[in-house]
């Protein structure tokens, strides 16, 4: 395992060890999914979408469609024109889907591709779509991909054509298909006509049917992303991969734009219900009021088993702050969080947050696992939550480990539940009480075995 | 660009894979179709599993980020094993402006310092490759400093496929690390092990059985690898090669450099693991091996025989289809076969003539040679009725849609089938995949999509 990661730490500028976080072609490539019949398209080496399509496949437990335009040494030097159009003529022949969402890579990046003038060149059959966003995958990470991605559906759909609605938009950010269910559940009981763009839920998450086929049910229309540009507000959950999509909104279409906390715990699912309540003019039903009670009475039945332990939280920067708010909520101690995604604002959030709860804890954005383990072996926590990536330092430190995040490819179910709203709120103080009680339970020695905890 | 991209380092032997379509193994995909693994990933995996060098990516985060550990390699080497650390200089914009090769120098510097490894591995990926960084001088000079091998490996993700990305990575080994060391002694029953990676630990489910026999495995390239053993590989007396058809170029070199003879061989399957050993054992030439070879061999196939037995009752009549690379694909056939399961399919999609005229051989004139297993598996599976498919990750869930029930044969699988213990862990898996009850509770075959209701079923509903 990991035992020889050593203590002491010293500050590393040039290497990365064991990183915490993955590239914005990724995230472009999620985003993209969650478009109904689209096709994620990788305008790069051949490797690349491979590499997106075994981590989503791994994490989601499903199939994941999607194409490359196969980089040569020629396409390298000369240019990727010619690959990027070959494949558009080839996709829209073979696989035949309504949009085709391209991403950049590295290397198309580095050489400077220029794709809208290659997708004006393009052989784009009638009434179907081309989409592109730039995602050099040396800058940023995988939250970013996403955030671009979706900035470039808003680009090239998003049209206000001066019928304006009461419609809200609703961009979930880098969240499970089971996160995006709830979220819409949400909506629907306060009987809010809304849009999601990306929806990956009914695609990444789609039923065994005995039938398979490439464009599963689900994901946003085109056409409801189109008429985005007329609704009344747009809500972006998670500012990190969702805040840019909804400017790009408001710069294009004049669409109020609204930025919250993914809605992890009580009180971000709390401003959720309110930002959709003021835009709408809908009032909260009784059945959200009751699971809100419900979430609140969970937490006064275990409290006493999670107070004051402390946590080390690694992962996506929006994630992230949702849990840390939800973890000082239950008065838990979010000792060290750290994100892969590099940026000073995350920090900077992270930092406030802490410090009015009087926390006394280290965030750290652009980190990599490596530092987590060195900061563990100094002083070490009850309970670690992120990615499968964990399970090494989990194993190495005799912690507990609560999967939380992307990617989680060790276990499944998970990108069918949600961790957010009142319902996910549950399932986070299940999750984490189980995992602290079950160690109780196998630390402890006979003589202080309980039944009743 | 200060260098030629199209470079290819020691390409001196010849390619085994030429396809039906005349593509060598460096064959790229035409643009915008689904998508294969890069020549990165290929030096990468084929590397990885020596477990006392420092594996460093020299590119952006996710070329490391996304093969990190995504194949699981057995290593021996408790407590230094540093197949589970991922190293990479992360290349950010500063460094495609300004070049990466301060950064990666240092990164060399620091993992050496750190983690006393007795080689570094480094890999060049699309970008760092387009920057034209020069590796071999930054690898070179840290080399001289720090008096252990840090070797370039250049197999950037564009200039092809994973199997030729494995071809580069073990060259790159073979002309800067093997015939470095004498070994202390040599014996005449000396042999290396190429490009047997150790997934799961398939190797050591045979390992211990040539080792019985009183074969000794000088040097394995690279599964539960060594630096140390590598660089004395040159004295082996056979080079066997398993499984990878991308490993013959390597052989070839070191046939003509060191005059080691080759033989290919596979260890899945009871019949294919024991025509393996002997071909090892009549290669060294040892009558006393070959009879001792013999005796372990009857011993062995007894003892699959009987575990395999009820599985062979259970099987009868079973039917599967087979999506797999190069000689893994007749290797699985016999394996399928000797649990007693036709086999009415298999992708030929990395396979070469030889492996094709094989497989004709051992399946018979009518199963279908698959040319593109991605588009014709599943109509093959409905068409024939076959039980099971057994493939890659890519292909796992898309099957699992059709509620075909599944065996993992790619590199990313969890089950360890390889030699005489394997067979079994084989059968065991394809029962409990085969018979789960899962497959029979398909949704669109819930209660309320039967097509009429009878009358009396209505009573219910007020009618």
């Amino acid at each position: 395992m990991l035992d020889h990661t050593p203590k002491e730490c010293i500050e590393r500028k040039a290497l990365v060890i064991n990183p915490a976080k993955t590239c914005q072609p990724l995230g472009a490539t999620y985003a993209a999914l969650g478009i109904h019949r689209c096709l994620p398209h990788s305008h790069g080496s051949q490797g690349c979408q491979m590499y997106f399509r075994s981590h989503l496949n791994r994490h989601f437990r499903e199939p994941v469609e999607a194409s490359t335009s196969s980089f040569t040494e020629g396409a390298a030097v000369f240019g990727g024109g010619a690959n990027l159009k070959t494949s558009i003529k080839n996709i829209f022949s073979i696989y035949d889907p309504d949009i085709i969402a391209i991403h950049t890579t590295c290397l198309s990046e580095t050489i400077g591709d220029d794709i809208p003038t290659y997708i004006a060149q393009a052989e784009v059959p009638e009434g179907k779509f081309v989409i592109h966003a730039n995602t050099p995958s040396y800058v940023g990470s995988h939250i970013v991909g996403f955030s671009n991605m979706v900035k470039g559906m808003v680009k090239y759909l998003c049209n206000n054509n001066g019928n304006p609605n009461r419609k809200i938009n609703i961009i979930p950010g880098f969240v499970n298909p089971g996160d995006m269910r709830e979220i819409k559940r949400i909506l629907k009981a306060m009987e809010i006509d809304f849009t999601m763009f990306p929806d990956t839920s009914g695609v990444l998450d789609a039923p065994l049917t005995g039938d398979y086929t490439m464009f599963p049910a689900g994901g946003a229309r085109v056409e409801d992303i189109v008429a985005a540009g007329n609704s009344g507000a747009t809500l972006a959950l998670g500012g990190f991969a969702s805040g840019d999509g909804a400017f790009e909104l408001k710069k294009k279409c004049k669409v109020p734009a609204k930025v919250l906390q993914t809605p992890i715990g009580i009180n971000a699912t709390d401003e959720l219900l309110m930002a959709a309540s003021n835009f709408s003019g809908r009032e909260i039903p009784a059945e959200l009021e009751e699971e809100r009670g419900q979430v609140i009475d969970i937490m006064a039945d275990l409290h006493q088993h999670y107070h004051g332990k402390r946590a080390a939280i690694f992962g996506d920067p929006d994630i992230l702050i949702g849990l840390a708010a939800f973890l000082l909520e239950l008065g838990m101690i979010p000792k060290y969080v750290l994100t892969g995604t590099p940026g000073a604002l995350f920090k900077k959030e992270v930092d406030r947050m802490l410090q009015e709860a009087g926390v006394d804890g280290r965030v750290i954005s652009g980190g990599d696992l490596f530092t987590l383990h060195q900061l563990l072996k100094n002083e070490p926590v009850d309970l670690l939550m992120g990615t499968t990536y964990g399970k090494y330092i989990s194993r190495a430190e005799d912690i507990p480990l609560v999967r939380v995040g992307f990617p989680v490819m060790d276990r499944g179910v998970h990108s069918y539940l949600p961790i957010v709203g009142y319902r996910g709120a549950m399932r986070l103080v299940e999750m984490i009480s189980n995992t602290l009680l079950d160690r109780v339970d196998r630390d402890a020695p006979d003589e202080n075995m309980e039944l009743i905890m | 660009m200060r260098k030629k991209i199209a470079e290819t380092p020691g390409n001196v032997a010849p390619c085994a894979h030429k396809s039906a379509g005349g593509q060598d193994c460096r064959g790229i995909e035409p643009p915008g179709l689904a998508t294969f693994g890069c020549a990165y990933e290929g030096a990468y995996f084929a590397l990885a599993p020596v477990s006392d060098a420092v594996h460093l990516v020299h590119g952006p985060m996710t070329c490391l980020g996304s093969t990190w550990e995504f194949r699981h390699v057995g290593s021996s080497c408790a407590g230094l094993d540093k197949t589970q650390v991922g190293f990479t200089t992360d290349i950010g914009e500063m460094e495609l402006v300004h070049g990466g090769e301060k950064k990666l120098a240092g990164a060399i510097d620091y993992a050496i310092s750190k983690y006393q490894p007795q080689g570094v591995f480094v890999y060049e990926t699309c970008v760092t490759a387009l920057i034209g960084d020069d590796m071999d001088s930054v690898c070179g000079a840290a080399e001289r400093r720090w008096n252990i091998p840090v070797v370039p490996v250049h197999a950037p993700g564009f200039i092809g496929t994973k199997n030729y990305g494995e071809r580069l990575g073990l060259e790159a080994v073979v002309n800067h690390i093997v015939g470095t060391k004498e070994p202390e002694f040599a014996t005449p029953y000396d042999i290396n092990l190429i490009g047997e990676h150790n997934i799961n630990g398939e190797m050591w489910m045979y390992k211990p059985i040539l080792q019985e026999i009183g074969v000794r495995i000088l040097s394995t390239f690279s599964g539960d690898g060594r630096i140390e053993k590598m660089r004395q590989a040159h004295r082996a007396r056979l080079n066997v090669v398993v499984c990878a058809k991308s490993s013959l170029a390597i052989a070839e070199i070191m046939k003509k450099r060191w005059g080691i003879p080759y033989l290919s061989a596979s260890f899945y399957g009871m019949r294919e693991a024991s025509d393996a050993i002997r071909r090892i054992c009549r290669q060294l030439g040892d009558a006393k091996l070959i009879k001792k070879a013999e005796q372990v061999i009857a011993r062995e196939e007894a003892k699959v025989n009987k575990a395999l037995e009820p599985y062979r009752e259970l099987f009868a009549g079973r039917k599967a289809v087979l999506n797999t690379g190069g000689n893994k694909s007749w290797a699985f056939a016999v394996a399928l076969q000797d649990i007693g399961i036709e086999v009415v399919g298999v992708s030929v999609r990395k396979s070469n003539e030889e492996d094709r005229a094989k497989l004709r051989n051992i399946l018979g004139a009518d199963a279908v040679l698959m040319e593109k297993p991605v588009v014709e598996q599943i109509p093959l599976i409905m068409r024939t009725g076959a039980d099971l498919l057994l493939a890659g990750g890519r292909s796992l869930y898309s099957a699992l849609k059709k509620a075909i029930p599944f065996i993992e044969v790619s590199q990313e699988k969890t089950g360890n089938y390889c030699g005489y213990g394997g067979l079994i862990n084989l059968a065991r898996d394809i029962d409990l995949s085969i018979n789960n009850p899962v497959f029979k509770l398909v949704s669109g075959d819930a209660p309320w999509e039967k097509k009429v209701m009878e009358p009396e079923q209505c009573l219910g509903r007020g009618a």
